[in-house]
């Protein structure tokens, strides 16, 4: 039997060398005993990342008007930017409650700390397109004045510094309706909401 | 209805003995008659001869009384007395001849005392020439009583012989009646008898060359038969002969190869037996596989628990990353909202954003070490459900290396038994080898015999052909012989 390798099938393979098996646990036990450390490689090439992010110079920007600083965050694998100053905090979304009676835009109600607040979908209020699955489980809160509401985001970004002259205005073909509540695109293609006219519509008001 | 040829030859001669008979009888009658009357004839010349010489010896009595009386001397008296005695004793003869006809007993009667009277007569003139002398006797002559005396004599005896002539002529007319009918007889019934014996002997040799005939015919065609049967029976010999000879090689052959197979049956004998040791060590090693097996089981059940445990240990791993991974989640948000925060602050908050966002930062890679971490636990569980599956099948596997080491071990048994068998039956083909070589001798002893026998038929063929060559020959002569018979 033994001279036919083939007899013993793929499953079996003829003699496990079972030392390289006891060998090669033995190093994972080794490994998951010390605290977790990066191979050298990776630790090196984050250095080396972080020293170039140190090493840049800063932004030549010298006029403060011209820049402003930015939230930017991911819905329907689009990147968004809005500007942080109409941003009150960002919320993961627990729980939230249909309402009736409201447009369609309108996904319903949540309940944080306490603070109750209206969730909007954007891509509704855009009649954008859906496509595919999202997570929408993060709220951005718009706070002007007396106006506060919520918007639904798949993954917040973070915060950044967005020069003004960056961005672009909006190219022709783009849905009207979209297009009065932006303010450009970025060179990344980032686009930027005007967050004034979105919270100061009239259409956010509910009757 | 067939006669044999016996029969038939019997009934020939028995029918040329009937015509014998036939023809014999009548002709003895006739024989005996005729020799009758030829006696009867016979008896009539006698009685004339008898007669004549009575009256002869009267005469010559008379002649010597006349004699004497002329001379008186004795000597004349002889044919006196001679004569004298010859005429009684002819006249006795005379009478017992004629005692069978009456009417000449009468005559005799009469003449009897007519002999006497002359007799004495005669003495009388002797006795008186004697006495008286020639005178007296002389007259006593001439008173003429002799001569009538004489006289009645003679014309009773001619009475007597024309009687008898008579009757001679009567008797040989019936002679000569009798002779004639014999002739006749004999002629008319040898005519007859020819004719009948020619016709009878005709039918018979007809008959007789006619079945002789037929039974040549079959004789030649047997014969002929029997010439090419045992022609047959030599080429059949021949080819027997060749036959046992082949025969007898092939036995010897057979004698070889039953020699052979003996060899070969006790050396089977000796594998098998070697086979039976060999079958019984396969048992205890599957015996012991057997075992090795289920150890095997225990050992995979023991795996498959271990593996079930380390996958519930890596679920378990599985919760704290997604526990990790919301704190990341949330550290990022905190970060976002610090940062917003220190944007709202304005140039105070900036060091401020510059913490938020390496918070920020350490939550962004601490989610990328959760992602990585549970990517890992994927892989984890995969390899685990391909263990266990492996685990599985070879638990499978064990299970029917189990069933098949069990089926080898039935048919190892089931080997030893057939090899038992097969070396019993080696036996029994040694012992029948054997017995077949003997029996091999055996034929080859009686195909001797039969070679000699075939030998001994093939003379014996020799000699039946050469006998129905001779009865060849013995046919064609019969046939040759009817035939010359025929023409």
């Amino acid at each position: 039997m033994g001279t036919d390798g083939r007899a013993n099938g793929p499953n079996t393979p003829a003699g496990t060398d079972w030392s390289q098996v006891r060998a090669r646990l033995q190093s994972a036990s080794a490994a998951l005993q010390q605290a977790w450390k990066p191979p050298r490689e990776e630790r090196l090439r984050l250095l080396r990342a972080r020293t170039k992010a140190f090493a840049r110079p800063p932004q030549a920007a010298a006029h403060e008007d011209e820049m402003m600083e930015v939230l930017t965050f991911l819905l329907a694998s689009e990147q968004y930017a809005i500007e942080v100053h109409h941003v009150g905090e960002v919320w993961p979304l627990r729980a939230l409650t249909p309402l009736p009676g409201v447009p369609p835009f309108v996904l319903g109600l949540a309940n944080h700390r306490g603070q109750i607040l209206s969730v909007l979908d954007l891509k509704r209020f855009f009649d954008l397109p859906s496509p595919g699955l999202t997570d929408l489980n993060k709220v951005l809160v718009l706070r002007s004045g007396s106006m506060e509401f919520g918007v639904l985001a798949d993954v917040i970004l973070g915060v950044r510094t967005l020069n003004r002259s960056e961005i672009q205005p909006v190219p022709s073909g783009l849905g009207d309706l979209r297009g009065e509540y932006l303010m450009g695109v970025t060179a990344d293609r980032t686009i930027v909401l005007d967050g004034a006219r979105l919270i100061e519509d009239e259409r956010m008001t509910v009757r | 209805m067939r006669w044999t040829i016996s029969s038939k030859f019997g009934a020939a001669i028995g029918f040329a003995l009937l015509a014998l008979v036939t023809l014999a009888v009548p002709s003895y009658i006739s024989t005996e008659n005729f020799m009758a009357r030829s006696a009867w004839v016979t008896h009539t010349y006698r009685v004339l001869g008898e007669l004549d010489s009575l009256l002869s010896s009267l005469q010559d009595a008379e002649t010597g009384e006349r004699g004497f009386i002329i001379t008186g001397v004795d000597s004349f008296l002889e044919p006196y007395n001679a004569g004298i005695q010859d005429v009684r004793r002819r006249a006795d003869t005379l009478r017992g001849l004629v005692s069978d006809n009456p009417s000449q007993v009468r005559r005799l009667e009469t003449l009897a005392p007519l002999i006497e009277q002359r007799i004495n007569h005669l003495g009388e003139t002797i006795v008186l020439r004697r006495t008286k002398g020639f005178d007296q006797a002389g007259q006593l002559v001439a008173s003429g009583t002799g001569k009538r005396l004489m006289d009645q004599i003679r014309s009773v005896i001619k009475d007597m012989k024309d009687e008898e002539a008579q009757l001679l002529r009567q008797r040989e007319m019936e002679a000569n009646a009798s002779a004639a009918a014999l002739k006749r007889l004999l002629v008319g019934g040898s005519i007859l008898a020819f004719v009948v014996l020619v016709v009878a002997g005709f039918l018979f040799s007809k008959s007789i060359s006619g079945s002789l005939r037929e039974g040549v015919a079959q004789l030649s065609s047997s014969a002929s038969e029997i010439l090419a049967m045992t022609s047959q029976v030599a080429s059949s010999s021949a080819e027997t002969a060749t036959a046992v000879s082949q025969t007898s090689t092939t036995v010897e052959e057979v004698k070889q190869t039953a020699h052979l197979s003996q060899q070969k049956a006790k050396f089977v004998s000796e594998a098998a037996q070697r086979a039976s040791q060999a079958s019984q060590a396969g048992k205890q090693a599957v015996d012991g596989v057997v075992a090795g097996m289920r150890h095997i089981q225990e050992q995979m059940a023991t795996v498959a628990e271990s593996i079930v445990r380390l996958s519930e240990q890596s679920q378990a791993v599985g919760e704290i990353i997604a526990a990790v991974n919301d704190l990341a989640d949330q550290s990022n948000l905190l970060a976002v909202n610090a940062a917003i925060e220190a944007a709202r602050a304005g140039e105070q908050g900036k060091s401020f954003a510059v913490v938020a966002q390496e918070v920020k930062s350490l939550a962004d890679q601490s989610k990328q070490a959760t992602t990585q971490v549970r990517a890992i636990l994927g892989e984890i569980q995969k390899a685990v459900s391909g263990a266990v599956m492996a685990t599985e099948q070879g638990s499978k596997a064990v299970d029917s290396g189990v069933r098949q080491s069990q089926e080898a071990g039935q048919a190892i048994s089931v080997l030893a038994e057939s090899i038992a068998e097969s070396a019993q039956a080696a036996t029994q083909i040694a012992a029948s080898s054997q017995q077949q070589l003997v029996g091999m001798d055996q034929v080859a002893l009686a195909m001797g015999s039969i070679q000699q026998a075939t030998s001994q038929n093939v003379a014996g063929t020799k000699q039946a052909e050469q006998a129905a060559q001779r009865l060849t020959e013995v046919g064609r002569h019969l046939r040759a012989l009817v035939e010359t018979q025929r023409t």
